[in-house]
């Protein structure tokens, strides 16, 4: 669409702190609107984007690192995008309105905070030896991949503890999958869902357990071994998949914080400092559901955000209309998929559809009337309906409402007026 | 990018030959299938299903892409797959990016992307560079390939016409 | 032999009474029945030859060694138009000779789509069963508990019963009561609306005890040159609909709408393209089967009168005609009500209506007394009278019924008292025409000729119909041009070589009331358009392709040719295809001769009055000259003066060697 700018707009200074997809779908939004600004991306690594939810693929085995990149280094200036790497930055100027690296200052009239998140380190005895890994960036990847271990135990099994321990297996590890709370990925599946993916790890060989905790990692300058509440595991690997934190860094006592964490911005991406916005896995955003605060440090919010924050600071007006689980599973070929809020833990006003079809399990959340959550395994036909639904708010009564996108669209049909009223004369003898 | 047009469909022309499901088929995969069109009719025959009843209707509506502006294919895509085709205004599918995660399939409300078992991704309409086949053999003018500010005009010139002819008869037929 | 594109690959044999399935790649298949597909194709052209290897001598058609054959073409459930379209073959129960039919909707591009180009059911089953061809699964389910029922109940239990994922993916072809009951012209139905009427394959089926075949197909069908042949399909749909004079008013109101209109028919016609106007979706749609431009089921709904609601999904011309000219139905409510009934009960119009109208003139005449006809006063224009017949036909109820349901050939050699030359019938088959005089002389010349017996179907035969005044008068209200007018725009549209026309039309090559009322060239016009049909029945596409019924300036043999090629990567030509049709229709010949003993003593009419002076029409106070014009058709076939292909003959289409042992008695006398 056209856009019209004025004339002092032309020659903006936009910045942005972060090379993730946040980072740099602001930046791609921003220069969609104004083709003069100057747009200047700082990154604290040295390589261009990457898509972190390839990272399983990569140490799979199954695509090999160059697909992990979503651009490359020639790309940003092709869209006259000025791309500085391995720069970190220092502290925010907010009188002078500028960023300050180690060595220089930029100057901005936008700036975008797209830091990203970092995973949380539990306090366990033994951390730090050799063989302990994390599991979010390429590099950890890489190291993961030149590491030549044969048993792995892997603590948490949210959607990364569970993607990395099935790469690992396709590596050769023996895989241990420990969880502290009391089923598998709970914060996306409810109990039983949760079960049936537990089923299928067990049956290929994922040594799988819940509520348990590890106290202490063993070994010397290299991991041995490890210690829970239960048992005494020996392995040569350790990966920590307790969770991701929203990285603040350098905004910390500048910018106002969340409850949660992150960076907290209004429903336009803005923060505390006007002209300064925050999107992405750093940000405390609000939940599309709800509207209240929430951390759902995934892909699309990402990069819807970005979007959002971008287009907020090119000067056209964009609402955020909330943060969104969404995450798939792919378990020896089952496919699990988890859309929006799971049943457990929302409290009262709270219904369970369940309906099970040729092998295929749904269930779906409703609260007050209202579909906020749905949770799939082995049945993905068709689960673009019920994201529709979710974000339309819609009343549900029971699961045919939203059986199938061709019921509803002949329902629809068939309401549609088509002038029954006219009357007709047909029938007329011949003389 | 002012001029893009999209698929338009009108249910009352439609006469359900199928005519542009073996025709994309056969212009993206070489071969003629309706399992594996790009653009789906939804049939409702309800003559041959069950004795006649008031209810009973013959009906026919599409699933096709519907190029949004704001597609949650591509905003789900992790490998940044799905791109925007500037000429046609298409979204479509890197096939050099794509990892096969189905993530654009839980997205689409429309349930209009397919995976394909031998490419191993997905697949679905990206207006065939422009000129949309099924557009081309739809004899009945069912399906119309018009600015998208222009999309409106087919069904309200029919209603017009119809319109018309119960305020005046007779009246002279028109092509249109 | 690989196997050309276009082909699905593969044959279904399934032997009922041990539910033996074998799956044969074609080209295997092919060798076994010593068919080269470019010179058979498929559709009537692999039935004609597969009945030739497999029946040598006659069988009882009921009983297990009957066949059933469905074949579809290398043009079926591809990008081309009209490529919905499949033939099902069998002995037929009436005339014991040759019989197949044309039909379509959509089973026949499911059944290429699972990967199977023909299906031949042999034996009989031990109880009620039906089939389920799951792409290339196939299962046997037990059809007890819907023997008995309906079309459409039928169709509905079986789509339940198997699951559907989506409406539409599964699609059968069943027998209806009619077929249970073993009546002799009871076709099967597909999807409960498009049946290869003419067969009495359903009664066939109700004699294998198979209720159904059901079909699921989610395969591709493998092509030559795909975008190639999206060229020359568009080009072909759009030559064809800027330049067939009817089309306009065919795709605007649907096959019976504009042929009504154009023949001036009272309960269609004028007062259907008026009430269209009116009329506002669904209530007179246009819907029909695959890749088709200029579809021809209409979905009706009856809005007033006796059957006020009642919807219907056809409307067809055969109802019509029949309602008209046999039944004396006038009235548009009780004719789509008679179509919904029959298709129910599975049972052929021209066949039902011709044996109705037969009783009826047989009971005025009084060779059929009350005490024959259990009590009722056979009469025409009663609707729900015929009705009630139909039903006791169906289900072979009473004297009457069980009489009529082995058609008019049977039941007049029971009743004989003269009723035998009164019996509309060639070889044992209704035609379609209450005086054969009157349509006279190309329509009811394909009576004689045809392979079926009496029909109307296997050539192209209207062109003098549509001078008759009546007509010719309504037509430029709708079309915009007076008859002759169109007529010569046809003419030159033709797909005919010049020197063809110059010889059917004269030098001067007009198309007038000269030309209609001679009998020059009119049996050079037969054979050409039979070998036509023959062969876009071996391709196997739509009639209403080469012409809406009265033109024939659609698709002809080069268009033909040209997308044939495209599918395959053949180079054939326009007269390599008229040559398969030529050969599929001598086979076909040849065939009832060695079966049935068929020669031109057989191309008579039953019905005696035939042969006396004609009352209207172009032979008005004279007798049309059946025996000469049938002379001269032998002759342009390059046929004995028995009716019989020659060796000559069948040496030119390559199929001198199925002729061999037989050459001495076709030379011979009798």
């Amino acid at each position: 669409m056209a856009v019209r700018i004025e004339k002092d707009e032309n020659r903006k200074r936009f910045v942005v702190v972060g090379n993730g997809i946040a980072g740099i779908s602001a930046a791609y939004t921003i220069r969609r609107y104004n083709k003069e600004a100057k747009i200047i991306i700082i990154s604290e690594e040295p390589h261009p984007t990457y898509s972190p939810c390839l990272l399983p693929n990569y140490l799979s085995g199954e695509i090999s690192r160059e697909r992990v990149f979503i651009r490359e280094l020639s790309d940003y200036s092709k869209d006259n995008i000025q791309f500085i790497t391995s720069e970190k930055v220092m502290t925010l100027d907010r009188e002078r309105k500028s960023v300050v690296l180690q060595a220089e200052n930029i100057a901005y009239d936008k700036l975008i905070i797209a830091t990203g998140s970092k995973p949380r380190i539990p306090s366990i005895k033994g951390i730090h030896r050799k063989g302990v890994f994390t599991f979010k960036s390429i590099e950890d990847a890489d190291i993961i991949c030149r590491w030549q271990g044969r048993t792995a135990v892997v603590i948490g099994s949210g959607p990364i503890g569970v993607e990395a321990s099935l790469a690992l297996k396709r590596r050769g590890y023996q895989v241990f999958l420990i969880e502290l709370l009391d089923r598998i990925l709970p914060q996306v599946f409810d109990e039983y869902p949760a079960s049936l993916i537990q089923d299928v790890l067990k049956e290929n060989g994922i040594d799988l357990a819940n509520q348990e905790r590890v106290i202490e990692i063993l070994g010397g300058e290299h991991v041995e071994g490890v210690v829970s509440d239960r048992r005494k595991i020996e392995c040569d690997t350790v990966l920590l998949a307790t969770g991701m934190r929203p990285e603040k860094g350098f905004v910390e006592g500048i910018l106002e914080l969340g409850k949660l964490g992150g960076i907290k911005v209004n429903d336009r991406m803005g923060t505390s400092i006007q002209d300064v916005y925050a999107c992405g896995d750093c940000a405390e955003a609000q939940s599309l559901i709800d509207g209240r605060p929430i951390l759902s440090l995934l892909w699309h919010n990402a990069r819807q955000q970005g979007e959002v924050a971008g287009s907020n600071a090119a000067g056209i007006p964009r609402i955020y209309t909330g943060s969104l689980h969404i995450t798939v599973v792919d378990v020896f070929g089952l496919k699990a998929v988890s859309i929006g809020n799971i049943g457990t833990g929302l409290g009262t006003d709270l219904e369970i559809i369940e309906v099970r079809r040729n092998g295929g399990y749904r269930r779906l959340v409703l609260s007050n009337g209202v579909l906020v959550g749905v949770q799939s395994i082995n049945w993905d036909e068709n689960l673009g309906i019920f994201l529709a639904a979710i974000l339309r708010k819609e009343k549900v009564k029971t699961y045919q409402d939203l059986s199938s996108i061709r019921q509803s669209r002949l329902n629809a049909l068939k309401q549609f007026p088509f002038g029954r009223k006219l009357t007709l004369r047909y029938s007329q003898r011949v003389k | 990018m002012d001029e893009e047009k999209v698929i338009v469909f009108d249910p009352h022309d439609c006469t359900g030959c199928m005519y542009c499901m073996t025709a994309c088929s056969t212009y993206n995969n070489g071969a003629t299938s309706l399992s594996k069109s790009r653009i789906h009719i939804v049939r409702h025959e309800g003559h041959a299903i069950t004795k006649i009843t008031d209810e009973d209707d013959l009906i026919f509506d599409v699933i096709t892409c519907q190029q949004c502006d704001q597609p949650y294919c591509l905003y789900l895509c992790p490998a940044l797959a799905v791109e925007r085709n500037d000429d046609t205004g298409a979204l479509i599918i890197n096939h050099d990016k794509c990892v096969g995660c189905r993530m654009c399939m839980v997205g689409c409300p429309f349930a209009a992307i397919l995976y394909d078992l031998d490419k191993k991704q997905t697949v679905k309409c990206e207006l065939c560079g422009g000129d949309p086949q099924c557009v081309r053999f739809c004899a009945s003018g069912a399906l119309q390939f018009l600015p998208k500010n222009l999309a409106h005009l087919p069904k309200r010139d029919r209603l017009a016409r119809k319109m018309i002819q119960l305020r005046i008869r007779p009246i002279e037929e028109k092509p249109f | 032999m690989s196997i050309p594109a276009g082909y699905a690959g593969n044959v279904l044999i399934i032997t009922l009474d041990d539910q033996k399935i074998d799956i044969l790649p074609i080209d295997k298949f092919w060798d076994t029945y010593g068919i080269n597909p470019r010179l058979w194709l498929g559709g009537d052209g692999l039935i004609t030859k597969i009945l030739w290897e497999d029946f040598s001598n006659a069988v009882e058609p009921f009983s297990p060694e009957n066949e059933i054959i469905i074949a579809t073409g290398p043009w079926t459930a591809t990008a081309a138009p009209q490529s919905g379209r499949s033939m099902l073959g069998c002995i037929d129960p009436k005339t014991g000779g040759f019989g197949s039919g044309s039909f379509g909707w959509f089973f026949p591009s499911m059944l290429k789509y699972a990967g199977f180009d023909i299906v031949i059911i042999k034996g009989k089953a031990k109880r009620p069963i039906y089939v389920f061809i799951d792409d290339r699964k196939v299962v046997f389910k037990d059809a007890s508990h819907i023997w008995g029922k309906e079309t459409g109940e039928t169709v509905r239990m079986i789509r339940e019963e198997l699951g559907e994922r989506y409406e539409g993916e599964i699609r059968v072809l069943s027998t209806s009561v009619a077929g249970e009951h073993l009546v002799k012209y009871s076709p099967p139905c597909s999807d409960g609306t498009s049946c290869p009427g003419r067969t009495g394959a359903g009664a066939v089926m109700g004699s294998k005890n198979l209720k159904a075949i059901a079909v699921r197909g989610t395969g591709e069908i493998p092509l030559n040159d795909p975008r190639g042949l999206l060229d020359s399909s568009y080009r072909a749909v759009k030559t064809f609909v800027e330049n067939e004079p009817m089309i306009k008013l065919w795709r605007e109101h649907g096959a019976t709408t504009s042929l009504g209109t154009a023949m001036d028919w009272p309960i269609s016609g004028a007062m259907l393209a008026e009430n269209r106007k009116e009329a506002d979706f669904p209530h007179l749609k246009n819907v029909g089967c695959l890749d088709c431009p200029n579809p021809c089921y209409h979905w009706l709904q009856i809005k007033d009168g006796k059957y006020s609601g009642l919807r219907h999904l056809g409307g067809h011309m055969t109802f019509l005609t029949v309602c008209l000219r046999n039944l004396g139905i006038q009235e548009f409510g009780e004719w789509i009500h008679y179509e919904r009934l029959l298709q129910e009960l599975g049972l052929d119009p021209a066949s039902f209506s011709m044996a109705y109208s037969w009783a009826v003139e047989c009971f005025e005449r009084g060779i059929l007394t009350l005490d024959d006809t259990d009590g009722i006063a056979l009469k025409r224009g009663d609707s729900d009278l015929i009705c009630e017949l139909a039903r006791r036909i169906a289900y072979r109820q009473g004297k009457l019924g069980n009489l009529l349901a082995d058609g008019v050939a049977e039941a007049s050699q029971k009743i004989g008292k003269g009723s035998e030359s009164i019996a509309p019938h060639v070889k044992g088959k209704e035609y379609i025409q209450r005086d054969v005089k009157v349509q006279a002389l190309m329509w009811s010349l394909g009576a004689l000729t045809s392979p079926r017996g009496g029909d109307w179907l296997r050539h192209h035969n209207v062109w003098e119909l549509a001078f008759m005044p009546g007509k010719r008068d309504a037509y430029p209200k709708f079309v915009g041009k007076t008859c002759a007018e169109i007529y010569q725009d046809s003419l030159k549209l033709l797909d005919m070589p010049e020197e063809l026309k110059k010889k059917i039309f004269g030098d001067s090559g007009k198309v007038d009331m000269e030309w209609i009322s001679g009998t020059k060239g009119k049996a050079l016009f037969s054979v050409w358009t039979e070998n036509l049909v023959a062969l876009f029945n071996s391709l196997v596409t739509c009639m209403f392709g080469s012409a809406t019924m009265f033109l024939m300036v659609g698709f002809g043999p080069t268009t033909y040719s040209d997308i044939l090629n495209k599918i395959t990567g053949w180079d054939t030509t326009y007269d390599e295809l008229m040559k398969i049709g030529e050969r599929v229709f001598n086979l076909q010949r040849l065939f009832n001769y060695r079966l049935k003993g068929w020669d031109y003593k057989n191309d008579t009419f039953a019905d005696k009055r035939a042969y006396e002076p004609a009352q209207m029409g172009i032979f008005k106070g004279k007798v049309v000259p059946w025996n000469e014009v049938l002379r001269e058709y032998y002759s342009i076939r390059g046929w004995s003066e028995r009716g019989l292909p020659t060796m000559e003959k069948l040496k030119k289409l390559q199929i001198e060697d199925l002729a061999e042992g037989l050459e001495e008695k076709m030379e011979g006398g009798d």
